[in-house]
């Protein structure tokens, strides 16, 4: 991994990094992914894929309509409210 | 000058006319105080989990039935992970590499030929919240106001191949399409109120080449004459690019209806990475095939069908038989009202004529048109009783529509019965015949065509009560020709 893919990642993932982990997350993530490439190696030929752990059907519910938050509550953690709508800062960075 | 082909697909959102939301039980009605149909489920609260809808599952499946898709027996549920302030989780719960439905085609009449469009796939996923932005535009805008009463409720996304050649042909795939999920009562599909929305994506090549060109993506499409608008503008742009020699960028843009352009969208959402992963927190989705026989049999007849019924079962033409099955409510009508007159030509005249044309001018729809078909059939047994003649029924049409009240009632106050007994009709003809020496002689010299004339004289004498093929006969009889 290079220091340039580390801050993609690291970006995209709105994950901040020190100077210090910068300095030695590529090569001990590189040493990971190395680590676990010793899967690439397994013959999964005649293996069905696994999507999921856990053999069980998913569960369903019945279309009901069930009571939802008051509005109160809904907005209780909310800093900064508007006549019942939640407000945000400016949602467009500046060029 | 070269010769380009226009290549489109499109991406359509259909919100599911469930009673509750996908994943949670918050009521999905429209219009609610901001805010008030949210639970911690769509909030995205730490703890809380989802739990899948079967209505929603099953309308998705309907939507793949409709649109002659494979319904697959495995799917799974996958995390879009993106950051905007209408998603509360920071990702949506979509479907990414195993769908629901997939490999489908609607059929479309364009110029008298059949064109098949495919269908990729129909997938089931969640809404977002909607924001409201505070001034001209969210370019603009100082802060944003959030609204998750929408998020949460389930949609299906439905991909075309890129089949469609022209803006033209994306507008008809657009209304077939809104028409079979109307019809299937999946969504109800009013891009007004935001349950039906499409991107378009657009790029043009060298007629003949099979290899695709750079296609840009257009948002912000609030109708389907914006989307062949938008669709018209972009060849255009694009043409003249690729004709200058430049290169056309692959990017979003956004369509100005007031301008009617598209613009280029730079926003932060756009250099998305969305990295898809399963969600942990929803099984895969087995639907076994006794389930889909199960909705299969819920499915109504289809559109198609059904104007191909309309043609044989009542001799009606191509035209008629459109018309007719545009919407499932008008077909509803003209079948109801069918049923009690028993003459196809008649009541689709009386449908597609006066009815339609009402209802039009007035802003509504056949299912809530005040005439109901069994009073429309009332007015239609008395033009077959020759009570009234054609032209009296519209004016009992326009009284019935305004009063309400049933045909019969109208012509006996406003004493519009069709004149058709022979003592009232010779009175008047009689009359007719003293005014006119000159016509008769010309009927009783061989002059056929001006019988016409004193028909119409004794018309407009019985103010249009008369029975004009009465008449005529009396007229004949009277004049011995």
């Amino acid at each position: 991994m290079t220091l340039q893919e580390l801050k993609t990642i690291a970006a995209t993932a709105r994950v901040g990094l020190t100077e210090k982990e910068k300095e030695i997350f590529p090569e001990q993530i590189s040493q990971i992914i190395s680590h676990i490439q010793a899967l690439d190696g397994v013959d999964t030929h005649d293996t069905a894929p696994t999507y999921y752990p856990i053999k069980q059907a998913g569960f369903l519910r019945d279309d009901e309509v069930e009571p939802s938050l008051t509005r109160e509550q809904a907005l209780a953690n909310c800093p900064d409210v508007v006549d019942g709508y939640f407000r945000v800062p400016r949602i467009i960075e500046e060029e | 000058m070269a010769d380009w082909e226009v290549v489109v697909g499109l991406e359509i959102h259909a919100e599911l006319l469930t009673k509750s939301k996908v994943f949670c039980g918050c009521s999905t009605e429209f219009g609610a105080a901001p805010n008030s149909q949210v639970c911690p489920v769509c909030l995205g609260l730490p703890g809380s989990l989802p739990l899948l809808n079967k209505r929603a599952v099953e309308l998705a499946i309907k939507a793949g039935l409709a649109l002659q898709c494979r319904i697959n027996q495995f799917s799974m549920f996958d995390r879009k992970q993106y950051f905007y302030p209408d998603l509360t989780k920071a990702y949506q719960i979509s479907q990414d590499g195993l769908p629901l439905c997939s490999g489908g085609y609607v059929e479309l009449l364009v110029e008298d030929t059949v064109r098949r469009i495919g269908i990729n796939r129909v997938h089931l996923e969640e809404e977002a919240g909607k924001s409201i932005h505070a001034g001209e535009d969210i370019m603009s805008a100082a802060y944003s106001l959030l609204d998750y009463n929408r998020a949460g409720i389930g949609l299906i996304e439905i991909v075309t191949e890129p089949d469609i050649r022209s803006p033209e042909e994306a507008r008809l795939f657009l209304e077939k399409l809104r028409l079979l999920l109307q019809y299937t009562e999946v969504s109800d599909c009013k891009m007004e109120e935001g349950s039906l929305r499409c991107d378009a994506n657009i790029s043009l090549r060298p007629r003949g080449s099979s290899a695709f060109g750079v296609k840009t993506e257009i948002k912000n499409l609030n109708s389907f004459r914006a989307v062949q608008r938008a669709l018209e503008f972009e060849v255009e742009r694009q043409k003249a690019l690729l004709e200058a020699g430049e290169a056309v960028l692959p990017e979003t843009r956004h369509w100005d209806e007031a301008q009617g352009m598209t613009f280029s969208m730079r926003s932060k959402e756009e250099a998305a990475d969305y990295r898809y992963f399963p969600d942990p927190n929803l099984y895969p989705l087995k639907v076994d095939p006794s389930w889909v026989e199960a909705v299969r049999a819920e499915l109504p007849e289809l559109p198609d069908a059904r104007r191909d019924r309309f043609m044989d079962e009542y001799g009606l033409s191509l035209y008629a038989a459109e018309v007719l099955t545009s919407s499932r409510d008008l077909a509803d009508y003209f079948e109801e009202c069918l049923a009690e007159v028993k003459d196809p030509k008649l009541v689709s005249n009386w449908v597609m004529g006066e009815v339609q044309r009402w209802l039009k001018a007035h802003g509504l729809e056949a299912a809530s048109s005040p005439v109901r078909p069994k009073d429309l059939a009332g007015l239609l047994g008395l033009i077959q009783q020759n009570a009234v003649s054609n032209i009296v029924a519209k004016d009992v049409l326009e009284e019935m529509f305004t009063t309400g009240k049933p045909a019969e009632v109208i012509v006996e106050e406003k004493g519009w019965k069709q004149i058709s007994d022979d003592e009232s009709l010779e009175a008047m003809i009689l009359e007719v015949l003293e005014a006119n020496p000159g016509p008769v002689a010309d009927v009783k010299a061989g002059k056929a065509k001006a019988i016409g004339f004193l028909v119409g004289q004794v018309m407009k004498a019985s103010k249009g009560k008369a029975n004009p093929q009465k008449v005529n006969e009396l007229i004949r009889q009277r004049l011995q020709v």
